[in-house]
């Protein structure tokens, strides 16, 4: 069993490893597909902001769309007012714009609100916006220290002033704080560090940061597939956690997106499923650790109980019957307790054959013993000539080793001589044998002794017959007398026994006996409300035996 | 239900009991006294001997069939009270029954009567 229930475990902690290993995979494939979704999402709100944005830096730029082209960065004197409302309005209008700034084609400074620190007519054509802004407009720029008084971060949406199919200038607007909040926002919401860079890996903004210094992450290689255009999602080390990080370019404006989730976050649902998984492996082990040796227990302790059972049950019986002599029993199926019918034959020293049959009063493991005992007790005066005779030695035996006090034993036993012809018997409070003569059957009713173990003292009575040809004798227990034939019918009876042994012409015979007995026995033993035993000696089988073939086994190897 | 007759465990089986003024105690039983009801008897007769009852009468008038558990445990309650320097009476008038107590030489163990008076008179003897 332990071999069974060690390769059970074996199996479990294989199995176990095994899902335990294809579900936290599923978890994890699962929680990293969801960071690289989170990227992806800020990229398109990243994008779709910084599109809006640019649809109204562009609608203000209609608004200057009849000025005259500014000439060495000055506008036409009728052109400053308009000029100047529109800045102002782009400035204040439109949410998150710090400044709107107006330069001419070349990119010289014009105008800008509020009022620049630089001079107008500065060269600003060296910024990232001038040349974006030729490819397309609007055109979302870079991330750069503004030359304001308080020199923060901005970016700037630049868009292309037309007049008369002419470019006329470019339209700034410059933020500092619109993707800061988004990363901050969309960060918590989704519980991921968002960082979002500009066209050369410039941090723009990032979750939970307000530093306005320049910080490039263009060495960053989740930074740098990204700016290649790439998304997808890595599981690394950053800063010394580990780290799921999920990737994607903003479309249309050369940022990117890097969404940021500690693995212990991401992947907090593997513990969960690691403990639940464990759980149940746990019940299982403890089922074959614990369960199942206490039920093999119970089934092995049920079965030892029924083998001791049936031990006792053999201890009761003979191995062997003697030429001649045939027996029958029957335990009652209706009381699933042992019982305390004993037999016994054997042969005696002289040639001839001793037989017994006896009932210990009771059932269960103590009657059976105690039956056993009176077996091997009486087989042991049986085989030394006395079989008959030493009735009294059993009676002490009885007295003396029962376990309960309450228990006795009735008994019968036969001795028949070599030449067949003597039968000499002993009865102990048992109901009488029948002798089956040629002509009768007679129950031997005395010399009578009282059963073992009831306190009697002294030589017990002995009867002897002188024996015709032909005759047999019949043993039984009252389990047999005390059966009912049939449903409802009486009881058997001594005299109803007799009756049996008798052929229809009324001459006894032992084989009709046997058949009755045996139809009985076996038509159904649940009607049976005790045991039951019959000894025959059948004395045609005995005289013409004559021999002392009839040893039992024991005396045969001895 | 006419499969009863077969049926031990259906069998009627009744035990009534009776403290006499004179500390007699008797126990009538009915029907049948086999494995299965011989329990029963067992119990009444070791909770009269523990409370007290060291005349006992088993009247077994009306009883129709003992089997060896139930000799056992008549056995059994004249053990116990034989150093208690109880007494036991029985009586029966069923001839089977009687059988049975002869077969067994138990006639010679128990003071079996005829009727209750009998057996009154023989255990305050």
């Amino acid at each position: 069993m332990a071999v069974a229930i060690a390769g059970g475990l074996v199996m479990l902690v294989v199995f176990t490893v095994f899902v335990l290993r294809l579900a936290e995979n599923a978890v994890r494939r699962e929680a990293t597909n969801r960071v690289g979704t989170t990227a992806e999402l800020s990229a398109r709100l990243v994008r779709e902001q910084s599109l809006r944005v640019g649809e109204v830096v562009t609608a203000y730029g209609t608004r200057l769309s009849s000025i005259d082209a500014p000439r060495r960065a000055r506008l036409a004197p009728a052109d400053r007012p308009r000029m100047r409302a529109t800045l102002d309005a782009l400035r204040h209008d439109v949410a998150g714009v710090r400044s709107a700034v107006f330069t001419d084609r070349l990119g010289r400074l014009v105008a800008a609100s509020p009022p620049a620190a630089l001079p107008v007519g500065t060269d600003l054509s060296g910024r990232d916006w001038f040349r974006g802004v030729a490819q397309r407009s609007p055109y979302l720029s870079r991330a750069y220290i503004s030359q304001g008084r308080h020199h923060r971060k901005v970016t700037v949406t630049a868009v292309r002033v037309m007049a008369g199919g002419q470019v006329v200038g470019i339209l700034l607007a410059a933020e500092t704080d619109r993707v800061q909040q988004f990363t901050n926002a969309f960060g918590r919401e989704f519980g991921a560090r968002i960082t979002v860079t500009d066209q050369a890996g410039t941090v723009v903004a990032a979750t939970g940061q307000t530093g306005q210094r320049l910080i490039s992450r263009a060495s960053d290689p989740v930074v740098a597939r990204a700016l290649r255009g790439g998304k997808g999602t890595v599981v690394g080390t950053v800063r010394g956690d580990r780290t799921v990080s999920g990737f994607a370019p903003v479309p249309g404006t050369g940022w990117t997106v890097v969404a940021a989730v500690p693995a212990s976050e991401a992947y907090a649902d593997v513990p969960r499923l690691r403990v639940t998984l464990l759980g149940g492996a746990g019940v299982v082990a403890f089922l074959l650790l614990w369960m199942v040796p206490l039920l093999v227990g119970r089934l092995s302790r049920a079965r030892d109980a029924l083998t001791i059972q049936e031990a006792f049950q053999r201890d009761l019986l003979p191995s062997q019957m003697p030429p001649g002599v045939r027996s029958l029993y029957r335990a009652s199926e209706r009381r699933m307790l042992l019982g305390g019918d004993f037999i016994d034959a054997v042969a005696t020293p002289d040639g001839g054959v001793a037989v017994l049959v006896g009932d210990v009063c009771g059932h269960g493991p103590r009657a059976a013993a105690l039956g056993a005992t009176l077996r091997a007790g009486w087989r042991t005066l049986a085989t030394a000539g006395s079989a008959v005779n030493r009735l009294e030695l059993l009676d002490a035996l009885v007295e003396g080793e029962r376990r309960d006090e309450n228990l006795f034993a009735t008994l019968a036993c036969a001795q028949v001589s070599p030449d067949g012809r003597t039968l000499r018997y002993a009865i102990a409070g048992h109901p009488p044998p029948l002798l089956l003569l040629p002509d009768e059957v007679i129950p031997l009713e005395g010399p009578r002794g009282a059963a073992l173990g009831l306190g009697a003292t002294g030589l017990r009575p002995t009867g002897t017959r002188e024996l015709p040809e032909g005759w047999a004798l019949a043993l039984y227990t009252d389990g047999l007398i005390e059966a009912r034939p049939a449903a409802g019918e009486d009881r058997l009876g001594v005299d109803g026994l007799a009756a049996w042994a008798r052929d229809p012409a009324g001459h006894p015979s032992a084989e009709r006996l046997i058949r009755a007995v045996a139809r009985l026995a076996d038509e159904d033993p649940q009607r049976l409300e005790d045991d039951l035993a019959l000894v025959v000696i059948d004395a045609t089988i005995v005289a013409v035996g004559g021999q002392t073939s009839a040893r039992p086994r024991s005396i045969q190897r001895a | 239900m006419p499969d009863s007759a077969s049926d031990p465990i259906t069998f009627d089986f009744s035990l009534t009991e009776e403290r006499l003024s004179g500390g007699a105690y008797v126990v009538a039983v009915s029907g049948e006294v086999d494995i299965f009801t011989a329990p029963d008897l067992k119990r009444t007769i070791a909770q009269a001997i523990e409370g007290g009852a060291r005349m006992l009468v088993v009247d077994l008038t009306n009883t129709r069939f003992l089997d060896s558990t139930a000799l056992g445990v008549l056995i059994g309650a004249v053990k116990r009270l034989r150093p208690l320097d109880g007494r036991l009476a029985i009586v029966n008038t069923e001839p089977s029954t009687a059988k049975t107590f002869q077969i067994t030489g138990l006639d010679r163990i128990f003071t079996i009567v005829a009727t209750r008076d009998e057996a009154l008179k023989a255990i305050s003897d």
